[in-house]
């Protein structure tokens, strides 16, 4: 178990500021606050090597609960323990632990050349030159940062940035890796480079992976367990398989013909969705009738020129459980 | 590979990674070049209004408060020299607000390195280098001309006292910078304290009453940047209202002032709240 | 398209000046702190002025509580016309939203012009709490004369003309270069200085009296205070007042011209 998290609760505050006339010069002698709490007893485990999702809607608590993980942020109340500290109060001993990248943010030296700001790190973890060299030279190669390591962070684009900040993060090999939303706003080939890195830095280095985002492929490519949060509550914690199976009660094949009317197609396992004259669409119930069953049934009984399963979508399953909002218990979970 | 480093202590870990920041820091400065020129003459005009206007009112008036113009400027001199050992070293920490609201703090508390000493190596203050090269100068041709019989012993005490002084407006300016942590902005209070030391820690305080003495010297300790430390050169600690061993040990005033206002700012830091994302 | 009148003309800058206006009253702390500061800074000055005529009757021709009210004076209308940031112009620049303010239907310097007057309408409770605190101490002497009070305050409102047009031309520096902290720095002192926000031009040295005439920031505050304190009579009075109104078309003229170099820049240079 490397993190810990037990009833984890922050609260921010900020002055009430009132609508209506004179509202400024009001708010000059009213000392009202309004409480906003952000995260709400959560409790879960990480166990040392494991690649998590941690999901949730727009101000469902995720970046809170990061920030509290990471020691920027002092909890409210309850605990965390990240390999065996407190982060906030041993703060040093923490930051030689966890690299962490914020995809709103970079932590890189705005003014200098991407190198430099490596190079800084480099000596602000007074790493060795040896180990630096090569494992900025692996790092630049997995993530082709050759053509743009010697420009100034200001201008760089969006995704060489992230990339530059994920290296960043990892130059020091730390045990634990935070990333706050890294694909947000990158175009399909920087998110493939970055999923790949975070896929080789977990498998291939035993790094701990936790990863906010609301792109899920990078959730399917990437994690085997969620926790998703909303309203600072964790509503889903385990296996993302578990959570397909348990949230999927029907599914759909699509098949096609060219030699008979799909209309007249027809089923005693499976409902017809739609149809017309070249295609239709069945829906049933995995839990009554096994997949293969049903596929059989169709092909034995009608010339079909191709038939496709669909996969049950991790989008839709989010999208479900984000409208419905109630705690799923949790099964199989990984740990 | 990390492991022989962990045993270093905070300190020393800090100067290490004090080099190292402040290296970048200057190197970030310097790929601005135009501006240079402009940053260090602002520093010189921000302050040498202050000296010109003690200039121009002594030529009209000649004394203030049994002063003469060579001990005014001389004590003028000191507060500058002293205000360069706050401002040199110190110099960003003027920008805590923007440090704050804009998430910088966030990157801080992640690195192995103080909190404060990265705020302080946030960039390299150049506008400070106009307030050294004034103050310096203003010491070295004030000091001279003051009513003061130099010994070594005395330009001792002298070093000290303009060091210990650029402790003292640094604790101030360090404790204030803690209330960030809590308030959405502490620039104005921050620029009243500055401005208000910049305006009157020149004078010779006693004028200010009693009990205006006793606040800046107590409450707002801007005695300690310069009047009471050229109190003990200038042999008129008689002028106080206080012990005059508190005057001769002014310079020590630095270190206290600084120890509080950085245990203050460090407490605060828990109360960061980071902006969100 | 709709006709563009003067009053709508003006109705679309109110957007401005109450934006300037709230900026203020936004960060409450700021202006308690700008009003205790005030205060404390007025209350030092009094001090200073009267220990420095102990033992003078006349300096320069001018008696002790003409100097003392002057210099209160000075600070309160200095608080309320300079504040800290006196542009978002360097900000907006740096940070490329110049482009947005530019698609406005209103110049980009008549939105300027309303936000700043916006500001300093918002920092008058300043110069109120400086001017009480003036009175309180008994430092404040109303001019001599009904004339000469309305005159001060035509005189106070080409100043505060004069200084928004400057404040907006400095900040147009931002066009050129990027770091312009410097810059800000050596006009605000400077200024201070030659505006007589400081030390009135009376105790200034004989020399540099003539070339601190010949700017144009001794209109900005030394011009107003001097008439408040009847200090100047008949053609000179007359001439005082035509000399602020010429540097402030001259200004305007200026910042115009800046303004069309600036416009240049950023559509021929991309900003
Ligand atoms: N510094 C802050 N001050 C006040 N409220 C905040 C702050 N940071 C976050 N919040 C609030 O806390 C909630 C959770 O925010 P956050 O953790 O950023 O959500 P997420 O990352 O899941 O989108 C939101 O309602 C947000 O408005
Ligand atoms: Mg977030």
């Amino acid at each position: 178990m490397i993190i810990e998290v037990a009833d984890l609760t922050k609260d921010f505050s900020r002055p009430d500021v009132r609508p209506g006339r004179f509202a400024g010069t009001r708010s000059l002698f009213t000392r009202a606050r309004k409480v906003t709490r952000a995260v709400d007893g959560i409790s879960f485990q990480i166990d040392d090597g494991e690649l998590i999702g941690f999901l949730g809607p727009n101000g469902a608590g995720k970046s809170t609960t990061i920030k509290m993980l990471t020691g920027i942020l002092v909890p409210t109340s309850g605990t965390v323990t990240v390999a065996g500290q407190v982060p906030w109060r041993d703060r040093r001993r923490n930051a030689r632990t966890i690299g962490a990248v914020f995809g709103q943010r970079t932590q890189l030296w705005y003014d200098l050349p991407l190198r430099n700001s490596f190079e800084i790190i480099r000596d602000l973890y007074s790493m060795d030159p040896a180990t630096y060299r090569t494992r900025l030279g692996e790092f630049t190669e997995l993530l082709d940062l050759d053509e743009f390591i010697d420009t100034p962070v200001r201008s760089l684009s969006l995704g060489q940035r992230m990339r530059g900040d994920l290296v960043a993060a990892m130059l020091y090999a730390p045990r634990i890796l935070y990333l706050d939303e890294p694909t947000v706003g990158l175009d399909v080939v920087a998110k493939g480079k970055i999923r790949e890195f975070v896929a080789e830095i977990n498998a291939g280095r035993g790094t701990t992976v936790i990863l906010t985002t609301h792109d899920m492929d990078d959730v399917e490519r990437l994690c085997r367990r969620v926790v998703i949060i909303d309203h600072g509550k964790i509503l889903y914690e385990g296996d993302v398989g578990m959570l397909k199976a348990q949230y999927v009660t029907s599914r759909d094949v699509v098949v096609h013909c060219t030699d008979f009317d799909a209309t007249t197609i027809s089923s005693p396992f499976a409902q017809v969705v739609s149809a017309d004259t070249f295609k239709a669409t069945l829906r049933f119930d995995p839990e009554v009738t096994a997949a293969p069953k049903v596929v059989h049934d169709l092909t034995s009984r009608y010339p079909i020129t191709d038939l496709s399963l669909l996969e049950p979508d991790l989008e839709d399953v989010i999208r479900q459980l984000y409208t419905e909002r109630t705690p799923v218990p949790a099964r199989g979970t990984g740990a | 590979m990390a492991e022989q480093v962990k045993t270093l202590s905070p300190i020393r870990e800090d100067l290490r990674a004090s080099r190292i920041l402040l290296r970048a820091g200057w190197r970030a400065a310097m790929s601005y070049r135009i501006s240079f020129l402009s940053a260090i003459l602002g520093g010189m005009v921000l302050q040498g209004t202050q000296l010109l206007f003690i200039g121009v009112l002594l030529a009209k008036f000649n004394v203030i408060d049994g002063w003469r113009l060579n001990d005014i400027a001389f004590l003028f001199g000191m507060r500058l020299a002293a205000h360069a050992f706050y401002v040199v070293p110190f110099g960003a920490l003027l920008s805590i607000d923007q440090a704050i609201q804009q998430g910088d703090v966030d990157r801080y508390l992640l690195r192995p390195a103080g909190t404060y000493l990265q705020v302080i190596t946030r960039y390299a203050p150049l506008m400070a280098l106009g307030d050294a090269l004034l103050g310096f100068g203003a010491v070295a041709v004030f000091a001279p001309q003051a009513s003061v019989d130099w010994t070594p012993g005395k330009v001792v005490f002298l070093i000290a006292a303009l060091v210990g002084g650029g402790l003292v407006e640094t604790g101030m300016q360090t404790f204030l910078a803690g209330l960030s942590f809590r308030m959405t902005s502490t620039m104005s209070l921050r620029i009243l304290a500055d401005d208000t030391i910049t305006r009157f820690s020149g004078y010779p305080l006693t004028m200010f009453s009693r009990w205006g003495f006793l606040s800046l010297t107590f409450i707002f300790p801007m005695a300690f940047i310069a009047y009471l430390p050229a109190t003990v050169l200038l042999g008129r600690t008689d002028d106080l209202p206080i012990p005059a061993w508190l005057a001769y040990l002014s310079p020590a005033g630095g270190p206290v002032v600084f120890a509080i206002g950085l245990v203050f700012f460090n407490r605060m830091i828990r109360s960061y709240t980071s902006p969100g994302s | 398209m709709p006709v563009d009148t003067l009053s709508t003309r003006l109705t679309g800058l109110r957007g401005f000046y109450r934006a300037g206006y709230q900026s203020v009253l936004a960060y409450r702390a700021d202006l308690l702190f700008g009003i205790v500061g005030l205060v404390i800074q007025a209350t030092l000055t009094v001090v200073v002025w009267r220990v420095l005529f102990t033992g003078h009757d006349q300096v320069a021709g001018i008696g002790s509580a003409t100097a003392v009210a002057y210099a209160v004076l000075a600070a309160c209308l200095q608080a309320v016309v300079m504040p800290w940031q006196f542009s978002s112009l360097p900000l907006r620049v740096m940070r490329g939203q110049i482009g947005v303010d530019m698609i406005r239907p209103r110049s980009l310097i008549s939105q300027n012009l309303a936000q700043a007057g916006g500001t300093m309408v918002g920092r008058l409770p300043l110069g109120a709490a400086g001017l009480v605190t003036g009175l309180a101490l008994g430092a404040v002497k109303a001019p001599h004369s009904v004339l000469d009070l309305l005159v001060s305050v035509v005189s106070m409102a080409l100043g505060v003309a004069n200084i928004l047009t400057i404040n907006l031309l400095v900040s147009m520096t931002a066009f050129w270069t990027l770091e312009i902290g410097g810059i800000m720095i050596l006009y605000r002192f400077g200024s201070a200085f030659l505006s007589g926000a400081l030390i009135p031009l009376w105790f200034m040295p004989e020399w540099l009296q003539p070339i601190i005439s010949w700017l144009p920031f001794q209109a900005q505050i030394y011009a107003p205070l001097s008439i408040w304190f009847g200090t100047r009579h008949g053609a000179d009075l007359v001439g005082t007042l035509a000399l602020q109104l010429a540097w402030v078309m001259v200004l305007f003229l200026l910042l115009q011209l800046v303004w069309r170099r600036a416009v240049h820049r950023v559509v021929v240079l991309g900003g």
